[in-house]
């Protein structure tokens, strides 16, 4: 399956486009860093102008759900899978599918990795998360 | 803010309500509260509606004008989430108080069990709901699958289990059986609960609203047009908001939220305090929103309000009644209408008209609604007028 492509041309398209070459592209506040998810023209707690910071895609699952009925057509049939909210270790937070994962395994705090996905739009891309083999 | 009156309301059987269109359904839900309030249609003179998501259009308030065949001078169709019924009656105490109206109709109902179906209406809402559409949507995050990760992180948080979310699909439950308004009045034990099944772990069918037909209309008006029809008015005290977010990803916390910001203004607004409301009316689409709406809104500790509601403390006969009429979980969740059966009953109650689920002496009632993840609060205390 090819996730649906979120709608081009909006603010966090550079995440998209990074996603697609394979790397994890996050937005800070350049004054303090604070991390701005959904992205903004400027930083919603201190008005400061956003930058893109490469992460290394490593973190841990804060939160999750385990999906038994899915609504979106394309996610019907793929049940069950997991939505969570991934913590990563150099900031950020994102809503995101941790894939391949039995939901017996998932817990929170789990250590995940990042790994990337095309879309219907073949110039975006999007992050998913793996259990990380090494700290289990 | 001590002229202004709820004067008329009325409700229908939640559920499926067959046979009647969205229009026709606002049509009877108006001329019985105006009827209610002892007014006429032409005594409306603004009508604020919410738009239904079983009938689109352009203005709907303006269609359902023409619908019934007034030109009231006022018609506002409104976006509010479940935070909209306290939106719309304050707006209508606006209204009054600055002269711009002297009776609103509000009229908040949706058909998506009849004119959609259960399927299509939770995909609806996962499509156009507190979804975002870039960066969420596409992983395929159901509004349950949301509400499940904060149930998730509550239950991580504070240790809290299956039984704390069980006890409150067990109290609406238990409420909802005694009001023949309610969609859903099968009894239902723990066994029976805990046997649902998973929609988004780890909540369960059973911790999850209905879909349901319904809605409510309201007349608001001032002191002296109020109680001609012969029923007590309900006088509008204080009115609070709060909005902190829309979209779970960009809430600061999971688990703590702001409806107790709006109910602090509400009271300040209305000089009152948390100890003088005698029957709370809290917004809880789904189990985890009830344990973290009463928790906000002071009413239990953090993490404690499973082991209240299990120790029967929001029970008709307890230290605090919430939700009398078993709430969204089992009276019934109306769609875009969702939460002005909140208001409804905080309305009934004041009157002494609650039957086997009246509050004696009910003096001062307070309703609460939410729109999105626990994004917009929306607060109304009432008195006996």
């Amino acid at each position: 399956m090819k996730y649906s492509a979120p709608r081009n041309g909006r603010e966090a398209t550079p995440h998209w486009t990074a996603a697609r070459e394979g790397r994890l592209l996050l937005p800070f506040c350049v004054e303090q860093g604070h991390f701005c998810w959904p992205p903004a023209e400027r930083c919603p707690t201190c008005r400061s102008p956003l930058a893109w910071r490469e992460s290394d895609g490593k973190g841990a699952i804060e939160t999750f759900s385990i999906v038994r009925r899915p609504a979106q057509a394309e996610w019907k049939g793929k049940e069950p899978y997991i939505v969570a909210f991934i913590r990563l270790d150099d900031g950020g937070r994102i809503l995101s599918n941790v894939i391949d994962c039995p939901p017996q395994d998932a817990r929170c705090g789990a250590r995940v990795v990042c790994e990337f996905v095309e879309t219907t739009n073949p110039e975006l891309g999007l992050p998913v998360f793996r259990l990380d083999q090494a700290s289990r | 803010m001590r002229n202004v009156m709820i004067a008329g309301i009325a409700e229908p059987v939640h559920g499926k309500i067959p046979g009647v269109t969205p229009m026709a359904l606002h049509e009877r839900l108006a001329l019985q509260a105006l009827a209610d309030a002892g007014l006429e249609l032409r005594d409306v003179d603004a009508i604020l509606t919410l738009a239904p998501r079983s009938d689109s259009y352009l203005i709907h308030a303006a269609a359902f004008a023409e619908y019934l065949g007034i030109a009231p001078p006022v018609t506002l169709t409104l976006e509010g989430g479940g935070a909209a019924p306290a939106i719309m009656v304050d707006m209508a105490r606006n209204m009054i108080e600055g002269g711009s109206a002297t009776t609103v109709l509000i009229v908040s109902a949706d058909m998506p069990l009849s004119v959609n179906t259960r399927d299509s209406y939770v995909n609806t809402l996962a499509d156009s709901g507190p979804v975002h559409p870039d960066i969420e949507r596409p992983f395929g995050p159901t509004v349950p699958s949301l509400f499940g990760m904060v149930a998730r992180a509550y239950m991580n948080e504070f240790g809290a289990d299956e039984n704390d979310l069980g006890a409150v699909a067990l109290h609406d439950r238990a409420a909802a059986i005694t009001h023949p308004n309610s969609h859903m009045r099968a009894p239902m034990d723990f066994a029976g609960y805990s046997a649902s099944h998973m929609i988004a772990d780890p909540l369960r069918l059973l911790d999850c609203s209905p879909v349901s037909d319904g809605g409510a209309a309201v007349v608001v008006t001032t002191a002296d047009r109020a109680g001609k029809g012969g029923k007590r008015p309900a006088r509008v005290i204080g009115a609070g908001f709060s909005t902190t977010h829309l979209h779970l990803s960009a809430a600061t916390s999971l688990t703590r939220h702001g409806a107790g910001l709006a109910l602090d203004r509400a009271l300040s607004f209305a000089s009152r305090s948390r100890d003088d409301i005698d029957v709370a009316l809290v917004y809880d689409c789904f189990s985890i929103a009830m344990l973290i709406n009463v928790e906000d809104l002071g009413f239990a500790g953090k993490g404690q309000a499973g082991a209240a509601f299990r120790g029967g403390e929001f029970k008709r006969n307890g230290r605090l009644p919430i939700n009398t009429h078993g709430g969204l979980l089992s009276h019934g969740y109306p769609g875009r209408a969702a939460g002005i059966g909140n208001l409804i009953e905080a309305v009934v109650q004041l009157r002494g008209e609650a039957g086997a689920r009246q509050i004696p002496n009910a003096r001062m009632t307070m309703t609460h609604g939410m729109g999105g993840l626990f994004a917009t609060h929306g607060v109304l205390l009432l008195e006996a007028a």
